[in-house]
């Protein structure tokens, strides 16, 4: 399956606002100041609204109420501004999945969130450079599933069987639709126009070493197996996805240290997912 | 299975417990963590434990906030609360599920390899027998104890229901 012949799902998909886009671009931009950022935010009322929503919920756990973006940049920080657009967006894109990946509803933003909490996470114990990009790449790793759906439906058995021999998803995918879901993720990311960076995190996030730069996918490979461990996000592909042995060691974490982010993921979980409620589209 | 079964929901380091006609005990969304089901079938009391990780070294302190969390500790209170609802330990019905892991040369990832080896040893030790298990592989699983019955069933994404 080529990028062209998949052209034709890609517009059926709910892309990003392009507002979320702009801010994806500009966050890490040093001479965009937080005020064009903060304008962006206002301009679009109904983005301002659901991003407020975010930042009030426990997942953010502020004691005081967010009532303008202006109030959540003083509270949060700029670097948190772009995980509240994305967070407060993604979910109406995030859809699908149901069909071919077998995914319960709503859990490929709820995969997606939680491998951001996760990034969040290991952002305490390691140095994140772009803590904002990295909690996108997380959120939107999967979008490729989303168009690939409808041909992982069509070829269910032919993939169960492969990864019952071992192969991994991505293998799996790639030998009978000829491309798997990290790559058409990667196309998708590129037609709306998301800045290059993230374009790469997400079509090399299960080969992180194949990226221009892999610190970024390393990271969202790393959170990704930590959700699939917890059992968030497993559809038909399960856990059949291979990690480095040098992943940890490339990341800068010990063995200890995986433990505490399982434990911290787990403790998030009760609070993305009340969250996840109020936002969800039923 | 039971059409119109009053469903409790088991989270993650979680159990939930009954004697009560009609219910079933359901915890989703098993990858690495392990589900174990606990029945007697002469005092009909049924229990099901969703833990996460296998010991609690390093992890103290949080053992005592969520003891379920880990094998280590979740599966001793799980029987002790089957106990103290009229259960018998030499009746009981132990079927265990879930321990997927990720495709891992280092081994770092192997968390669910882990938490099926401690819940054999800690049942091994007590002198409690697995009557089956469904552990392993790549796939993730759902569990559902029928309190009624005793019986087992396991759901996973792309395959057959079956009873355990």
């Amino acid at each position: 399956m080529t990028r062209d012949e998949l052209l034709p799902i890609f517009e059926k998909i709910k892309p990003l606002p392009q507002t979320a886009v702009r801010i994806l671009s500009a966050a890490d931009d040093e001479h965009v100041s937080t005020e064009e950022l903060a304008n962006l935010v206002r301009h679009d009322v109904a983005l301002h609204a659901r991003v407020l929503k975010v930042a009030n919920s426990a997942l953010y756990g502020l004691r005081t109420t967010v009532d303008s973006v202006d109030r959540a940049i003083a509270l949060l920080g700029r670097r948190t501004l772009v995980k509240l657009v994305v967070s407060a967006c993604a979910g109406d894109t995030l859809q699908g999945g149901e069909r071919g990946y077998l995914l319960d509803h709503g859990a490929l933003f709820r995969h997606g969130m939680a491998a951001g909490v996760t990034s969040e996470l290991l952002g305490k114990h390691v140095t994140l450079a772009n803590p904002g990009m990295v909690y996108s790449a997380c959120l939107l790793q999967d979008l490729g599933k989303i168009a690939l759906d409808e041909w992982v439906a069509a070829e269910a058995s032919g993939l169960t069987h492969l990864v019952e021999e071992g192969v991994t998803f991505v293998a799996a995918e790639q030998r009978i639709l000829g491309v798997d879901h990290a790559t058409v993720g990667g196309w998708l990311a590129q037609a709306w126009g998301f800045p290059p960076p993230l374009v790469d995190a997400i079509h090399h996030h299960h080969d992180p070493e194949h990226a221009d730069d892999p610190t970024i996918p390393r990271v969202v490979q790393f959170c990704d197996a930590l959700c699939l461990m917890a059992g968030i996000g497993c559809g038909c592909d399960g856990l059949a996805y291979a990690v480095g042995s040098d992943l940890l060691a490339n990341i800068g974490l010990t063995e200890p240290q995986v433990g505490e982010l399982t434990i911290g993921l787990v403790e998030r979980l009760t609070e993305l997912d009340q969250l996840l409620d109020e936002t969800l589209p039923a | 299975m039971i059409g119109t079964a009053s469903r409790i929901n088991v989270g993650i380091a979680d159990m939930q417990l009954s004697r009560e006609a009609g219910v079933l005990l359901v915890t989703h969304g098993l990858g690495s963590c392990i589900g174990i089901a606990v029945y007697d079938p002469i005092a009909r009391v049924g229990g099901l434990l969703h833990y996460m990780l296998p010991e609690v070294e390093n992890h103290q302190d949080k053992a005592a906030q969520s003891p379920l969390m880990f094998g280590e500790t979740g599966i001793p209170r799980l029987f002790r609360a089957a106990y103290a609802l009229g259960a018998v330990k030499n009746r009981m019905i132990v079927k265990i599920a879930g321990g997927a892991s990720l495709i891992d040369a280092g081994g770092i990832f192997n968390v669910g390899k882990r938490n099926s080896l401690l819940a054999r040893k800690l049942m091994w030790k007590n002198g409690v027998n697995i009557t089956t298990e469904d552990v392993g592989g790549r796939i993730s699983r759902t569990m559902e104890v029928e309190v009624d019955t005793g019986h087992v069933w396991i759901n996973s994404p792309g395959r057959e229901r079956k009873e355990l």
